[in-house]
């Protein structure tokens, strides 16, 4: 079910960026006109559906040979964090499941090298119910950071107050709620894992959190950590329905598909205002990066933008 | 930025917002980060990792058999879906004999549970773990013809699916051409199909599989059904070759 309709998506995410360079080029201002101590910028990193890929593929693997790598990642995020001031690194999901690391030690090295990282939150995938719901509480005291997550209600279950809907940031007065969403578990996951969750409609979860983060809590920035999955062929609640559904959501950092988006798609949401989803595919094998400039004065400016492509990058899972 | 290798994208977009909230978001960039050989790795994160990489590396690092070639997913039909369907259905039907059952027709497994592709050369036990690294049990199903048949389509709908002991062809989302050990499907007669516990339970709405004639657990993992008979073939000096042979056709 993971990858399914890939050509389809593939296509469709070709017409998407076109669609985006192409609004882009009807605004004519160059952005030199920013004055660079004008803005501040949030540097958000993300990674989805890392599967307990600890050591980077090896040489002779046919798909990522020498790629991905905990080590490697480690390094790069510390580089990041020397230069930018306001960081801040997310995961939507699927943390568990992949490679022996996990069938021996359960999630343990997972979580203590993500909290090693500086993880500021995670939201729960499919697979991180595999060991159970005691397999996540059991290994909770490994990670420093929240799972984040909305619509699944974990009141009858020993999950019990073991995550939140959603949490604040604050960054150089710039106000950022960030919180998860789960993909239905029916189906998809064994029901002795996960016992007595309720999963609870997405959509209307996210709009009950985005509301409550934008209209009471006044945040400036609002991320949705998503396990829905990018896109289907059917019906089924994706990232792509839910951001067209949304409002007052900025970015949704979506997993589950394993899909490579090489750039954000941009969707309008329910209120005509720009949406950006955005996946780097699995196994840690890219790090996601988005950087936000907000202005502090409030007032309104034109930005002209452009795309770039610096080095080939890696062809998607097929 | 420049610093960092292996940057290949970069990509800058517009927002304009109608409210004033106190920090107003005035743009966005975007660029992510492959990582290659050109990453440091970061020693502390190294010597965390190290003593859990140690206590499990003679099991891992085992070399089950050699592979003439890599196998990857594919449609309608992939060389990983083949030959691991094909080991299934194989030591499945080893198991059947230990334990004087009646053997297994067909093999059906599912794309998403075959989580890596296989490497041309040395295949490890830890690589197997990668491919299969799910705790699912092998059953075995015994169906009606006509709940076989909904199998059949179900796999057309699919575009194809990992499967063993038969062949068949896809014609408009509907499969046809079924035959199962190279004679016709019989809807009159029973199919004994071997899978995971994790599709026989209802894992990815396949309905065809609740209520079957009889449910058979072989208490065996299928991890360890492909580890343990991948180890004997490798004893008795055979190599795996993956291949596509027109199991799974369109028309």
């Amino acid at each position: 079910m993971d990858e399914l309709n890939l050509n389809n998506r593939r296509q469709f995410i070709k017409q998407s960026i076109y669609g985006s360079i192409g609004i882009i080029g009807l605004n004519s201002i160059p952005f030199d006109i920013f004055a660079k101590n004008d803005l501040v910028k949030i540097t958000v990193l993300h990674t989805n559906d890392v599967h307990s890929h600890i050591d980077p593929f090896p040489e002779n693997d046919p798909k990522y040979p020498g790629l991905g790598g905990v080590a490697r990642r480690a390094t790069l995020i510390k580089e990041i964090r020397s230069v930018e001031k306001n960081v801040l690194l997310l995961d939507a999901g699927d943390i568990y499941q992949g490679t022996p690391y996990f069938n021996k030690y359960g999630g343990e090295l997972e979580l203590k090298l993500m909290s090693q990282m500086g993880y500021d939150a995670s939201t729960i995938g499919n697979h991180d119910f595999d060991n159970g719901l005691e397999g996540i509480v059991n290994q909770l005291h490994n990670a420093n950071f929240p799972l984040l997550c909305a619509n699944y209600d974990f009141s009858d279950t020993i999950m019990n107050g073991k995550t939140t809907a959603y949490k604040i940031f604050e960054k150089n007065g710039v106000k950022i709620g960030v919180f998860g969403i789960g993909i239905e578990l029916d189906g998809l996951v064994d029901k002795k894992t996960y016992g007595n969750t309720i999963y609870q409609d997405p959509i209307e979860k996210a709009a009950q959190t985005a509301i409550l983060l934008k209209k009471e809590l006044k945040c400036d920035l609002i991320i949705c950590l998503s396990h829905l999955g990018y896109s289907y062929q059917n019906k089924k609640v994706s990232d792509f329905v839910l951001a067209k559904q949304s409002r007052y959501i900025d970015l949704i950092i979506g997993g589950h598909t394993h899909t490579f988006l090489d750039k954000p798609v941009n969707v309008r949401n329910r209120d005509g205002q720009e949406i950006h989803i955005c996946q780097v595919g699995w196994a840690g094998l890219k790090l996601g990066r988005v950087d936000f400039y907000f202005e502090q004065n409030g007032k309104k400016k034109r930005v002209d933008g452009s795309a770039m492509n610096v080095v080939k990058g890696i062809e998607e899972r097929g | 930025m420049i610093l960092i290798r292996g940057i290949f994208l970069h990509f800058i977009l517009v927002l304009f917002f109608a409210c004033s909230p106190k920090s107003k978001l005035s743009k966005i960039e975007q660029s992510n980060i492959e990582l290659n050989s050109g990453n440091k790795e970061d020693s502390n994160v190294l010597k965390v990792i190290a003593p859990y990489k140690n206590k499990m590396k003679n099991e891992m690092e085992e070399v089950l058999i050699i592979s003439e070639s890599s196998a990857v997913k594919g449609d309608p039909e992939g060389t990983l879906g083949n030959i691991v369907s094909d080991i299934v259905l194989k030591q499945g039907n080893i198991k059947c004999a230990e334990a004087y059952i009646e053997k297994v027709d067909i093999c059906l497994l599912n794309n998403g549970g075959l989580r890596t592709p296989l490497p041309k050369g040395a295949i490890t036990t830890g690589k197997i773990f990668e491919l299969m690294p799910f705790e699912n049990q092998l059953v075995i199903l015994t169906l009606s013809g006509k709940k076989t048949l909904s199998m059949f389509n179900y796999i057309a709908f699919q575009g194809g699916m990992p499967l063993a002991g038969a062949t068949m062809t896809i014609k408009k989302g509907k499969a046809t051409n079924i035959l199962i050990n190279n004679v016709a499907i019989d809807t009159s007669l029973t199919y004994r199909v071997i899978t995971s516990d994790y599709l026989s339970n209802g894992g990815d709405k396949m309905n065809f599989f609740s209520s079957p004639q009889k449910t058979e657990t072989l208490n065996n993992k299928i991890r360890d059904a492909i580890i343990n008979y991948l180890r004997a073939e490798n004893k008795k000096g055979n190599t795996l070759k993956p291949v596509l042979d027109g199991r799974i056709k369109f028309e």
